[in-house]
């Protein structure tokens, strides 16, 4: 029973007063901002460093996203920074003794034409040219791996295929922001929650301080990890215009069953992805509300939506109930992609955002790379497809083409 | 038949009997009943094993807060038993259990709560790597209450309405019906909703006197009669309140009963004014073993015996927070329970006129006293000790009544966005600031008199007509002051847990959640209300909040050692009550156009598929394969249906300029009558499209696109012209035509013989 035996129930992060002054300040208590804020202090030393959140760790995307990893993604450029993180989950866990509880059960990214089977095989040739391993499966081979889909041609839209990816899967997502948290709190670095960023001071171009609604902090770096509110922070406090949009994205869970779904499903004709949590709720979600908003208010009309989606693809579903749904915000680029960025600007300024409704797969593997940026000034080949100036050079990514059908219009 | 029959107030008819099987067993239960209070006339104590260790559960509610009652009913997992009418020949069993509910080979888990503290799988089975793998699939197993199958099938009719009102009433207690009643009365259309199969809320089941010796009950079916007879009123019972949205919009889910056309119906009300009157349910006393079978809540013993006609035991201790606890004993003492003490928290401030009922009676009334302990399996005995734990005194009895207070149903005013903020003297968490067109009434305002929550329900409801452009002030005014005549709000108890440091006091029922993780969590960091309930997932299951709802910020406020914390309410998310998919699916929405030869084809068998707005037929063989069909089209002719593509006519001085810069080729090149195949092209040039243009005459066009961009191509015309002032028109034709493709090599053949005329290959050219 050694495995069972649990340490005193010691306090994960301390509270401390605010220092006035820090090496690095992270705005924003979210996935990135804990895993850069970690990255920094146990790889390279740097541990006077504040994480500043408005709210409480992992309130924004951090806890409200369905936990789904995966490195299929569609350009060359985007799939090594995934594969990376997908690879850093069993690490983490070991890292920051804490049980992510990664369930590595694989995608099936569910086809509804030929059309999107050409599609998808384009995907799964730059995915295994990569080394990810995704391959096309027919139909029947779907069932097999999941015995509740509806393969039948009744439907509204009948499944040819699917793109399968083994290596990804879910993980628990406060598991994440709790071990990251307690890793870098016990490496030196503070956490503050309930602390607002209300402004930014730069002089001669480079970063000097950061108020706070609890006081001021001098330090020569900041990075903007704020989820859905970065560019907000960007354009009010520097002036500084991303090329984002926020929109709201809605979630769903049912209530709690015995395991029925041993795979993540996602169809991108019925807007509808589902995978069973390690609770047994069935976790599903899809596309983004059609207009931008900072809202995250429900609507009536996405859970029926849903439901009806659920009911064609996986219609035993239809007897079990939904139990709570929620929204969180997606920070929209016009290419899907992120802005990772630095010193460019503003000298000691970074940046990292953007991700959409990508956040979460990536916030390892980004921590990592940005504490290295930020550490050294140096910005690895890793991170520089994803500057802030792609978009005024007209250097988009093309991940738009990720997942059949998605678009920020959808 | 061991009901009480004589009762005027029963819902139920014990001359209708109803039989249903449980563990393969023949049970009887009457017409009324629940699923859970039939089981409960039939002595079954024990209804389900809990979540993490696999404790017994019993009826404790009877409104659904907790998943103590989640049964397997017809093979559908987690049907709640003690909110689903019992219908005749269902086959009812326990979930979750590995043996029976009264003996589950994993009740050990039970003795393992050491090994298991707060956020236990955060922290371990990690190491050794290998471990994770393993323990993964059996902590799958052991999550998760009901079982599913993957080609199940629920049965029965889904249906939805979309019903407009200007009034929309949630809740139909006093205070819902009178504000019901009120808004009515000033001419609007009025939507009342009430979960329960009947309207009357906490007077239905009741005998004290209202006023001038009318009773409780009595008053209560006098309002629905009231109602019955407004015919601006319509009425949904049994239909749960679930979601609440931008400008009023309300969502619902009705259960059908024997008469009805349909089985659960979705309800999606679109309301300009809004009044809550949801009442409360009962805020959990906090005690050793304080959710063993056999520890029920006030109204759950008052109304099984009183609504459904069932004594709930035999020996009753009452462990009390308010008067509705008094009315209870005395009640059920006058139908034959025994009762040797009631307990109340509070030391004083009961109402009189019960105390003295209670004295006649000989029950032995103990303030500020409190239950600390149930002892056995299904409840023996139980340890009762003053507040301050100086002594305790042990009591043999088979039911132990307790609740600590009332918790107010203000969810529907959380999604509604409403300001809610923690009030001292009642205990409760009040709106202090509601959004326009939402109006709140009742016991959940903390009222506790009858003649002022219906007082307050009609303020509602005329501030809800004038939300509606029926403005009377002096209505309003009236109303208002009569209910500042009326007894204000009641102090609440303010005791959260027993004096007694135990292991297994459970803040929630559904995640197995006790004092004492929510101790540790604090402890280890998580002092903010919505993270400790991540952390020990306390009012994350089913039962969504109905228990720990109130007690977990109260319990969170009072032992976070910080000082400043206020007490702050957790988040509450829609479903309210969790609703099927299929009822939220309801009957299957396609809308989708049709091309003009649609039933021909399907006639012919055509395997009709969605494509973009339109169905269209894919194929018409028996396999995905078509052979038969492919080979037809090489080597005879075959008939496509390509009418949905995008069919547009350009003309004007400027037209063929237009098409210029859309298409990729030298459009001018196009003569009178003939037809060129092109394509169009993004701004990064990509190909985007393509299809044929026909010029009919000079500057007038025919041109058809791809079904996918037929909705766009007029915008995207326009949009790609927008600078430069030229003068063209554009129609989109492409609902106007129906197209047929001929191909194959006989295809000339048929076209002849519809074109009555000979064609050939080189005058096509």
């Amino acid at each position: 029973m050694g495995f069972l035996m649990l340490k005193k129930n010691k306090r994960f992060w301390q509270r401390v007063a605010l220092q006035s002054h820090y090496d690095a300040v992270i705005i924003g208590g979210g996935l990135h901002g804990l895993a850069t804020a970690y990255f920094l202090a146990r790889q390279h030393g740097m541990t006077n460093v504040a994480v500043v959140e408005k709210e409480y760790i992992g309130f924004g995307g951090a806890g409200r996203n369905t936990a789904i990893v995966r490195a299929n993604q569609r350009t060359p450029e985007n799939i090594p920074l995934y594969r990376e993180a997908l690879e850093l989950w069993p690490v983490l866990t070991e890292e920051l003794d804490f049980n992510l509880m990664f369930n590595n059960c694989g995608n099936l990214n569910l086809m509804h034409s030929e059309a999107a089977m050409n599609a998808a095989r384009m995907n799964v040739a730059t995915a295994q040219f990569h080394g990810v391993e995704s391959h096309l499966i027919d139909a029947r081979q779907c069932k097999e791996l999941v015995p509740a889909l509806n393969i039948s041609e009744d439907i509204t839209f009948p499944i040819i295929g699917a793109m399968y990816h083994p290596p990804g899967g879910i993980l628990r997502h406060d598991a994440v922001v709790w071990g990251l948290a307690k890793s870098a709190s016990r490496l030196g670095v503070h956490i503050h929650q309930h602390t607002e960023t209300t402004s930014i001071g730069v002089e001669n171009h480079k970063i000097v301080s950061v108020d706070t609604n609890r006081g001021k902090i001098y330090t020569p770096r900041v990075l903007l990890a704020a989820g859905g509110y970065s560019a907000a922070i960007s354009y009010a406090m520097l002036g500084i215009k991303l090329p984002i949009s926020v929109l709201t994205i809605q979630a769903m869970v049912t209530q709690p069953l015995k395991p029925i779904l041993d795979h993540v499903v996602s169809s991108g004709a019925y807007h509808a992805y589902a995978n069973q949590t390690l609770k047994g709720e069935i976790a599903t979600g899809a596309h983004m509300d059609p207009w931008p908003n900072y809202t995250t208010h429900t609507t009536a009309y996405y859970i029926k939506h849903q439901a009806e989606a659920l009911a064609e693809l996986l219609p035993c579903l239809r007897g079990v109930k939904f139990m709570r749904h929620w929204a969180g915000l997606a920070d929209m680029t016009p290419d899907m992609a992120p802005i990772l960025d630095g010193n460019d600007l503003i000298e000691g300024y970074y940046m990292d955002c953007g991700w959409g409704y990508f956040g979460f797969k990536s916030c390892a593997a980004t921590g990592k790379y940005m504490a290295q940026f930020m550490a050294s000034g140096q910005c690895s080949d890793i991170l520089k497809p994803f500057a802030l100036r792609r978009f005024a050079q007209h250097r988009l990514m093309g991940e738009t083409a990720a997942l059949v059908n998605y678009s920020p219009d959808n | 038949m061991n009901r009480l029959e004589k009762l005027p107030t029963l819902r139920i008819n014990p001359a209708h009997p109803i039989s249903f099987t449980y563990k393969n067993k023949t049970c009887q239960g009457v017409s009324g009943d629940t699923i859970a209070t039939a089981l409960y006339a039939n002595g079954i104590r024990i209804f389900s094993r809990s979540l993490k260790y696999h404790r017994p559960r019993g009826l404790y509610s009877l409104d659904g807060e907790s998943c103590n009652t989640f049964m397997e009913v017809d093979r559908i997992p987690n049907v709640c038993a003690e909110t689903t009418r019992l219908r005749d020949g269902m086959t009812v069993n326990a979930q979750n259990v590995k043996g029976t509910p009264e003996f589950d080979l994993l009740g050990f888990l039970d003795k393992l709560d050491w090994a298991m503290p707060a956020g236990f799988y955060y922290r371990s089975l990690h190491k050794p790597a290998w471990i994770w793998p393993i323990a993964l699939k059996q902590v799958r197993k052991a999550a998760g209450l009901g079982k599913i199958a993957p080609d199940f099938h629920i049965p029965g009719k889904y249906d939805e309405i979309y019903p407009q009102t200007d009034v929309c009433v949630i809740g139909g207690g006093a205070a819902g019906m009178s504000a019901a009643l009120a808004a009515a009365r000033q001419g609007l259309r009025v939507i009342l909703l009430e979960s329960r199969p009947w309207l009357g809320g906490f007077f239905d089941y009741r005998t004290v006197e209202y006023a001038g010796g009318v009773p409780l009950y009595r008053r209560a079916r006098d309002l629905v009669q009231q109602l019955e007879q407004t015919p601006n009123v319509r009425i949904f019972t049994h239909t749960a309140m679930i979601g609440a949205y931008h400008h009023n919009l309300i969502t619902a889910f009705q259960k059908g009963t024997e008469t009805d056309h349909f089985d659960e119906r979705y309800i999606e009300i679109q309301a300009q004014s809004i009044i809550v009157a949801t009442g409360c349910i009962e805020r959990p006393l906090l005690f050793e073993n304080n959710e063993r079978p056999g520890v029920i809540q006030i109204g759950c013993a008052h109304r099984l015996a009183y609504s459904f006609g069932v004594l709930p035991g035999k020996r009753a201790v009452f462990s009390v927070g308010h008067d509705l606890g008094i009315e209870a004993a005395i009640d059920l003492f006058d139908l034959g329970l025994e009762i040797p003490c009631l307990a109340d928290i509070r030391e004083d401030g009961q109402d009189a006129y019960l105390v003295a009922r209670l004295a006649e009676r000989n029950i032995p009334l103990l303030r500020g006293w409190i239950a600390v302990q149930a002892h056995g399996k299904t409840v023996k005995k139980a340890t009762l000790s003053p507040i301050d734990g100086s002594q305790q005194r042990d009591i043999e009895c088979d039911l132990l009544v307790a609740s600590a207070g009332m918790t107010p149903v203000t969810a529907p005013l959380s999604l509604l966005q409403a300001t809610l903020s923690f009030d001292d003297h009642t205990g409760f968490f009040l709106p202090i600031k509601l959004p326009p067109q939402v109006h709140a009434a009742g016991r959940l305002l903390g009222l506790t008199n009858s003649l002022s929550i219906e007082a307050s329900g009609r303020l509602a409801g005329i501030s809800a007509a004038a939300d509606c452009g029926r403005q009377d002030v002096s209505k309003l005014n009236e109303a208002r002051e009569e209910l500042s005549r009326l007894p204000g709000p009641q102090r609440g108890s303010k005791l959260v847990t027993a004096p007694l440091k135990g292991r297994k006091t459970f803040i929630c029922f559904d995640e197995d959640t006790t004092v004492k993780n929510i101790r540790q969590a604090i402890q280890m960091g998580f002092d903010e209300p919505e993270l400790v309930k991540r952390f020990t997932a306390a009012g994350t299951g089913p039962g969504q909040g109905g228990i720990p709802g109130h007690n977990l910020p109260l319990f969170i406020a009072q032992t976070n050692s910080d000082g400043d914390v206020k007490t702050k309410a957790t988040t509450v998310r829609a479903p309210l009550v969790p609703a099927f998919i299929a009822t939220y699916a309801a009957s299957k929405h396609d809308m989708c156009k049709r091309t003009p030869v649609h039933d021909m084809q399907e006639k012919a068998g055509g395997m009709m598929r969605r494509i973009g707005v339109w169905q269209r037929a894919r194929y018409f063989s028996q396999d995905l394969s078509c052979r038969e069909e492919i080979e037809n089209v090489r080597n005879n002719v075959g008939m496509l249906d390509a009418s949905t593509l995008g069919k547009f006519r350009i003309w004007g001085p400027d037209a063929l300029k237009a098409l210029q810069r859309m298409y990729v080729s030298d459009i001018s090149r196009v003569c009178e009558g003939k037809i060129k195949y092109s394509a169009m092209c993004n701004e990064d040039g990509c190909i985007i499209d393509d299809g044929v243009i026909v010029k009919r005459a000079e500057n007038d066009y025919y041109f058809t696109t791809s079904t996918g961009r037929a909705g766009s191509t007029v915008e995207w015309f326009r949009y790609h012209t927008r600078y430069d002032g030229w003068n063209f028109y554009m129609v989109n034709l492409t609902d106007v035509f129906g197209v047929i493709n001929l191909a194959g090599p006989n295809a000339l053949r048929v076209l002849e013989k519809v074109a009555d005329t000979y064609l050939s290959n080189e005058a096509l050219a």
